[in-house]
């Protein structure tokens, strides 16, 4: 991928300025419901499954699998050097829990659905870290 | 099945313009133009229409939404015909959406006539789906800084992953593509017609999103349609056979219940409009409305089950594939055409009942879902 100073970057909000701030410091940190505690992202101000709004931020282990991927290939957004792979990552913690991020330090044709995968961090401007994921070892 | 009431809607005329690439005509013109054909075709004219809807939105990255440039509103639409509507409303959303705000609208006699109208513009000089933004918020925060793009990105993810567990191939998809360009040859509005396409070149074709490739992909055009939309009792007296809207449900679950609650089966069915934008939204679709169980939709089509002259008909004019991007204003088009028999070659034999779902196809998504019927 191309420098990454000219990709599209993150304008924390409200609901996410802790999850930036936490990959800032090199930590997954997700919303988890404080009424029944299941974990839900992207943030949302109610829990998905009990429609509580209360809920905390809470470390996750980082762990997951490649739930599905694609592969870029064409340039649609500015910053980026085609091809890459964006991938549908769903975390240890919970079935149905997913991120989405790009697949590092691995060629695409050797990303597989299944594949287990551990967090890492990319910083990619004076502010921000991105939750990337890698292939576990 | 829902009993007639002479209080729903049918819908009375249909317009449509030619679907191209880019057009000298300015957008405006071309909206006005499909207006002006839905209304003759309903066999009246300026002054019996008093509703006005539209779906403006252009929903493309690149988009400027500008009005009279890549959007047309209301406003501008009710100048440019000399329209005097009683209601006149933009919405948001698939035809569903607008049909049952418009079937409101006539049932409770605030209008008479009402024409719906769905222009899309493909610009001239930039990428479609391109953009540059240095700063995201709101849900693309968590996309775009990976390079994915809200359309196509988590579609092809979801096409991978029906692939791995229902072992889908790429020539199963080919046969949605097919389909569509067949039947296409058949609609004279048709972007692809006369453009057949070979499983060969399908496979060797450019990777968008892999496994997506360019021609899983609708192609944006530049044109409009429209149809004029009145009560059932006021549908008698029109000119051609009326097409009722005999259910709406814009918001209905994609969930496999859709028929269920409809009281239907597929075989109360001749024929169905799926929205196709990708062209694996057909397998999506005819699996979570429940046309067919979940992991079937794969065979059911390759086994030629869906092609015009197959057992059930699905996109019988050629979808969004092979028609070009309406937004599934095309597949209302055609569920209209073809039960009141105005379908041509591509005439489904003893047409009376097609569905039509017209929403991208992605878990958690709705499906918004008409059932347009002769009776």
């Amino acid at each position: 991928m191309a420098a990454p100073s000219s990709r599209p970057l993150p304008v924390p909000d409200d609901l996410t300025r802790p999850y930036w701030q936490a990959a800032w410091e090199g930590r997954l940190e997700l919303p988890r419901c404080a009424a029944c505690g299941r974990w839900r992202f992207p943030p949302t101000p109610t829990c998905d499954d009990c429609g509580s709004p209360a809920f905390t931020w809470a470390p996750v282990s980082g762990r997951g699998i490649v739930y599905s991927f694609g592969i870029v290939h064409e340039n649609f957004i500015k910053g980026f050097d085609p091809p890459y792979v964006v991938a549908q990552i769903e975390l240890a913690e919970q079935p149905g829990l997913y991120l989405m991020a790009n697949i590092v330090d691995c060629p695409p044709r050797r990303v597989t659905i299944g594949m287990p995968v551990t967090v890492t961090f990319e910083q990619v401007s004076d502010t921000v870290r991105l939750p990337q994921f890698r292939p576990a070892v | 099945m829902t009993q007639p009431n002479p209080k729903r809607s049918a819908i009375v005329g249909v317009g449509y313009t030619e679907l191209v690439r880019q057009s000298p005509d300015g957008l405006a013109a071309l909206a006005a133009r499909a207006a002006l054909a839905a209304i003759t075709d309903a066999g009246l004219t300026v002054a019996d229409i008093d509703g006005y809807v539209g779906a403006p939105a252009a929903t493309h990255a690149s988009a400027r939404h500008v009005d009279g440039v890549d959007e047309v509103s209301a406003g501008l639409m009710v100048h440019d015909l000399g329209l005097q509507p009683a209601w006149a409303e933009d919405l948001t959303g698939f035809a569903p959406v607008v049909i049952e705000r418009a079937a409101r609208a006539l049932a409770a006699g605030d209008c008479r006539y009402v024409v719906f109208v769905r222009a899309l513009f493909n610009p001239i000089g930039v990428r479609y789906q391109a953009t540059d933004r240095p700063l995201v918020g709101g849900p693309e925060q968590f996309m775009l800084p990976y390079g994915i793009s809200m359309a196509g990105g988590r579609h092809s993810l979801w096409l991978r992953r029906y692939m791995h567990d229902f072992g889908a191939t790429r020539e199963e998809l080919f046969t949605v593509v097919a389909n569509a360009r067949a039947a296409a040859a058949l609609n004279p509005y048709a972007f692809w017609r006369n453009r057949p396409l070979e499983l060969e070149d399908y496979l060797d074709s450019r990777w968008i999103y892999e496994p997506m490739c360019i021609f899983d992909c609708d192609m944006p055009v530049t044109g409009a349609g429209a149809m004029v939309l009145t009560t059932a009792d006021r549908a008698a007296d029109r000119p051609h056979r009326a097409a009722y809207v005999s259910a709406v449900a814009p918001k209905h679950p994609a969930d496999g219940t859709l028929l269920r609650s409809l009281g239907i089966g597929r075989d109360d069915l001749q024929a169905a409009q799926l929205y196709d934008g990708y062209s694996h939204f057909v397998w999506y679709w005819l699996e979570q409305t429940g046309l067919v169980g979940q992991g079937e939709a794969h065979t059911f089509v390759h086994e030629g089950r869906t092609a015009l002259h197959g057992e059930f008909p699905v996109n019988t004019f050629g979808g969004s594939l092979g028609e070009g991007r309406l937004h599934g204003f095309g597949h209302v088009r055609e569920a209209a055409m073809q039960v009141m028999g105005r379908a041509g070659e591509r005439q489904v034999p003893s047409m009376q009942n097609c569905l039509v779902v017209t929403g991208p196809g992605y878990p958690g998504l709705p499906a918004p879902t008409l059932l347009i019927t002769a009776r």
